[in-house]
């Protein structure tokens, strides 16, 4: 560059100089504004990896504590299963999004299958006690299908795709469960969410423990969740069926298709404590069914003692004309006219009143409704004050025996309906159970028509008949010491024979995807009041990891 | 220029020189502006993310710090060894969930108790429309109902789902731990700059055994905004209830009552040295000068009075408790009990812990709500003017006047009732949906490892 002052013909800058400088300008620009995307996206993963510590912390516990009911596990839309042995991919979708299905409307469909070439889905009805089940223990169930080892699964493990839990308010209000499938929060898909795969082995040789993988994938690019949840349009209502497999998607990103390379990081959980099933009640017998569920208030590896008063129900006989209220007496009696059951209580100062009349009913039960296990009474909540499930001991009937005065053999009560009225059945020497017997079959109380006769009267006891028609009467060690035994038939020991005592050797998970039990098959054929127990036979199983 | 001189033509010799003419020029400078104002937007906009980006950074360090802090501490969780079960393990104390409206506010007859509106009540009902005054409502945050749509079809007239809005809670928890050597651990919501309330009656040694059965006054409350503070006692070799433990209980307790000023009272008998609560000035207190008992308000004794600044954490924090993090909104503490057969985590006040003798939780979950820096400047200064304009309605005012008879209680309550609108607007901008990507919240699930002679 030359500029020269004394003379007329001044040179000025030439339009390639100036276009030159104006083009070194703009690339300095460029490459002082290509820099500060660099430094925005270094801040943003680092936010987004402190959140995902942060999830991995939490799930880390949550594997590990045996199914306690953790509502922030809502957060988590969909878990997905393979199964090696019958090649099916098992998809279960959030149960508390009401998805209808588009075949039955008040159904709600809660999970899938996917075979080689087809897809399946289960429904429940949209009121039935097993979807307000599947509700309850979706955050226990989660727990026990990531946990289903890979021996199992197959290499890849299971799959969940989840919400954060933490970052922002925006993020947290905005990843909620929207409750509704035809509803949702147009903000969701910016919400942050993450693909977690777990992937659990143990070593089953030397029984030194176990190590569960955590893979978070992240983020949820728009291909990712229109293909994981595709939205239903006024073209497409059916769009929200056709979503993708969690595990295709990780396949194409890691392969490099259409979706774009996810972020991940990786975290191992190593543990002394083997992965085994966890016992469900399909396991179990009624009888045994009852004992787990009284069990609940106790730990495991906590000793099972008759003088705990939270078991004294279990453990002390009820006697029917003992029955005290507000410490007055409230007796109680049953009659049958050979048609029907008739069940009364006697009012101090007054008569016999029918149990539908009885006013106190809510707070002084009779029998002990299956129900409550799920859905304990405000009633009783109040009265019971803390710990009302200790005070209110059993919580149920069903699985205790009926004995009465008149020489019959005991009978087995199967189910009590939230009116208090007790049906029974009885298992036969096969182990088979023969399903509701009608009050004309039963013998019992048909000669006490009247208020007053003491055949009336009834004691309910945990201890029956033993197993096998052999007419003997259970007695407390025989039935201990069969819990403490591993049974074939999927049954493991319930209890653990130590020094001379009996200690619980686990809880029992209540879920929603089980098999049936014979007596629940037998409850569904019958008795259509019955909340009736899905047979889900292929479904996958809950797994735990000892502690 | 050459040769480090410069030379200027006359202006005749100008005219014929060839330069960029006026329209060019202008043309030019017309460009230039264009360009330095996209720049300066560009350079604004990335100045934005930066320093939004920054504070959240700021705020997510703290708040994981934090939450670290409480990660650690109540992973070692262990028992007082107090076998009779009058000491918890794990106490929730007094004032845990927070009524928006309620909480800064008065009873509606003057001889309720104030207290009760900071207990865990989970509803409070002094006030019912009948007086006019205020509903009460939960504190929450939430997402209004314009983000809950259809996918197609009209918007829902369903409510918006749970998980869209969060409940505020206050807690104020108490443990031990053990990990080679026992200590008491207190965490506790608090006030910003000090981390108690000030109390009518906090000279009595049962207000910090058992807050919720005295009357007091609460202190005017007129923001959500709090911070989190921490105590962590000594550490002591011997443990139980017996060893050494209660007497970290009564050190804390101690600490505390000689750091709390006492509200200035007619009924109360001072002595000579008790530290008295300004009057006006929340942040001072004066020192009782006279002995014997002093019925003259410090500010009005001249004879050698004088006051200090109470301390506001950081370096010179109090001994009682110390901040751990500022622009708290939301803390909350609970605990799964291995004997609750539902499963489920929940919180206990003293009549229900199951966490005495030899019982302790096995898992707990921590929640907390932050702040970013920036707006908590915006929500605690930048609102103060249009804080200061805020009036009580007519038909309170009425209310006011006909159910209190004195200046001095019609003050207050008038007071109380303009603290409570503060807090009501405060809250309601933080519920700005602007502003809830600069509001971060934690969870933690911690599994309780240390059970070294529990059941």
């Amino acid at each position: 560059m030359n500029v020269k002052s004394n003379n007329y013909k001044e040179q000025a800058f030439t339009l390639p100089e100036v276009a030159l400088a104006i083009g070194v300008i703009g690339l300095g620009l460029v490459a002082v504004f290509s820099v500060l995307p660099f430094g925005l996206a270094a801040q943003k993963d680092n936010e987004e990896e402190t959140i995902m510590r942060y999830e991995a912390q939490y799930w880390r516990e949550a594997l590990l504590s045996d199914g306690l009911l953790l509502e922030g596990l809502k957060r988590v839309d969909r878990i997905e299963i393979h199964s090696i042995t019958n090649r099916t991919t098992h998809t279960f979708v959030n149960p508390h999004r009401l998805r209808p299905d588009p075949n039955a409307l008040n159904e709600s469909i809660i999970r899938y299958e996917d075979n080689a070439t087809d897809r399946f889905w289960y429904t429940y009805p949209t009121n039935s006690f097993s979807l307000a089940k599947a509700r309850k223990y979706w955050p226990s169930d989660i727990q026990g299908w990531l946990l289903n080892p890979i021996s199992q699964t197959g290499r890849e493990g299971s799959f969940a795709l989840v919400r954060a839990l933490n970052g922002s308010l925006f993020d947290h209000f905005n990843g909620a469960e929207p409750e509704r499938d035809d509803y949702y929060f147009p903000n969701r898909d910016f919400s942050t969410g993450y693909i977690l795969q777990v992937q659990a082995t143990t070593n089953t040789l030397t029984q030194s423990g176990s190590r569960i993988k955590m893979t978070f994938y992240w983020p949820l690019y728009e291909q990712v969740t229109e293909a994981l949840e595709p939205k239903p349009t006024a073209v497409d209502p059916m769009a929200k069926y056709k979503f993708k497999r969690i595990s295709d998607i990780v396949k194409e990103s890691l392969s490099g298709g259409d979706i774009p390379p996810f972020k991940s990081i990786e975290f191992t959980i190593t543990t002394s404590g083997l992965l085994e099933p966890a016992l469900l009640e399909s396991n179990l017998t009624l009888q045994e069914r009852r004992f787990m569920r009284e069990m609940r208030v106790l730990q495991p590896n906590e000793r099972v003692d008759r003088d705990d008063p939270r078991l004294k129900g279990l453990f002390n006989d009820y006697y029917s004309f003992k029955h005290n209220f507000g410490d007055q007496p409230r007796n109680r009696r049953m009659f049958n006219n050979g048609d029907r059951y008739f069940y009364k209580v006697k009012i101090p100062g007054g008569g016999w009143v029918g149990i539908d009349k009885y006013s106190d009913r809510g707070r002084d039960p009779s029998f002990r409704p299956d129900k409550w296990f799920f859905e304990f009474p405000y009633a009783l909540q109040i009265w019971g004050g803390t710990g009302v499930e200790s005070i209110v001991s059993p919580i149920g009937h069903s699985g205790m025996w009926l004995h009465t005065y008149g020489g019959n053999s005991p009978v087995q009560i199967a189910w009590v309906n939230p009116s208090q009225f007790p049906y029974f059945g009885k298992y036969d020497k096969n182990g088979i159970f023969s399903g509701l017997l009608p009050p004309g079959l039963l013998p019992y109380f048909k000669n006490g028509t009247l208020d007053s006769d003491a055949p009336n009267h009834y004691r309910i006891s945990f201890l029956g008949l033993e197993p096998g028609g052999s007419g003997k009467f259970q007695t407390w060690e025989s039935v201990l010491r069969d819990y403490a035994l591993d049974k074939r038939g999927g049954r493991p020991n319930l209890l653990i024979h130590q020094g001379g005592h009996y200690a619980l050797r686990q809880h029992m998970r209540i879920t929603t995807h089980r098999q049936a039990a014979a007596d629940e098959m037998e409850l569904n054929k019958v008795f259509p009041m019955w909340n009736k127990v899905y047979d889900e036979k292929k479904v996958p199983r809950l797994w735990r990891v000892v502690q | 220029m050459e040769g480090g001189t410069v030379k200027f033509l006359p202006f005749y010799q100008l005219r014929g020189i060839k330069g960029f003419t006026m329209v060019e020029l202008m043309g030019a400078v017309t460009i230039a502006l264009l360009l330095i104002i996209m720049l300066y937007n560009i350079f604004s906009k990335v100045q934005n993310i930066f320093v939004t980006g920054q504070n959240r950074t700021i705020a997510m360090d703290e708040a994981r710090t934090a939450m670290d802090m409480l990660v650690e501490d109540f992973k070692i969780l262990n028992l007082i060894g107090d076998v009779k079960g009058d000491e918890q393990n794990l106490r929730w104390m007094p004032a845990v969930e927070i009524n928006a409206a309620s909480y800064p506010l008065p009873p509606s007859n003057p001889g309720a108790n104030n207290w009760s509106l900071i207990t865990n009540a989970t509803k409070v009902t002094y006030y019912n429309e009948n007086y006019n005054a205020r509903f009460i409502t939960k504190a929450r945050i939430e997402l209004s109902d314009g983000n809950f749509t259809a996918h197609v079809g009209p918007k829902p007239s369903v409510p918006a789902p749970s998980g869209s809005k969060l409940y505020l809670y206050h807690h104020d928890c108490r443990f031990f731990t053990f990990n080679g050597a026992w200590k008491m651990v207190h965490y506790k919501f608090g006030p910003r700059e000090r981390y108690f309330m000030p109390h009518h009656d906090v000279k009595s040694t049962l207000i910090l055994k058992d807050p919720e059965n005295l009357g007091g006054m609460v202190d005017l409350v007129d923001s959500p905004v709090g911070a989190l503070w921490v105590y962590r006692s000594p550490s002591s070799l011997k443990g139980g209830f017996d060893g050494g433990l209660v007497q970290q209980l009564e050190d804390h307790e101690n600490l505390q009552k000689m750091e709390i000023p006492l509200k200035w009272d007619l009924g109360i008998t001072y002595s000579k040295g008790d530290k008295v609560l300004d009057w006006i000035d929340k942040s001072s207190y004066h020192y009782i000068n006279k002995t014997p008992a002093n019925k003259v308000a410090p500010w009005l004794d001249t004879s050698g009075m004088y006051w200090a600044k109470m301390n506001t954490g950081g370096l010179d924090s109090p001994m009682g408790f110390a901040r751990l993090v500022d622009g708290v909104i939301h803390f909350r503490v609970r605990a799964a009990d291995p004997r609750n057969p539902e499963r489920d985590l929940r919180e206990y006040t003293d009549r229900n812990n199951p966490f005495t003798g030899y019982h302790l939780p096995t898992h707990v979950i921590v929640e907390m709500a932050v702040l970013d820096r920036k707006l908590l400047r915006e929500i605690e200064r930048g609102m103060e003017q249009q804080l200061e304009d805020i009036q009580l309605t007519k038909k309170e005012k009425d209310f006011i006047n006909s159910a209190w008879n004195t200046k001095i209680d019609r003050d207050r309550q008038t007071q109380l009732r303009l603290a409570a609108e503060r807090y009501r607007l405060r809250l309601e901008e933080i519920n700005k949906e602007e502003n809830l990507d600069r509001v971060y919240f934690f969870k933690q699930l911690i599994k309780v490892r240390n059970r070294e002679g529990a059941e």
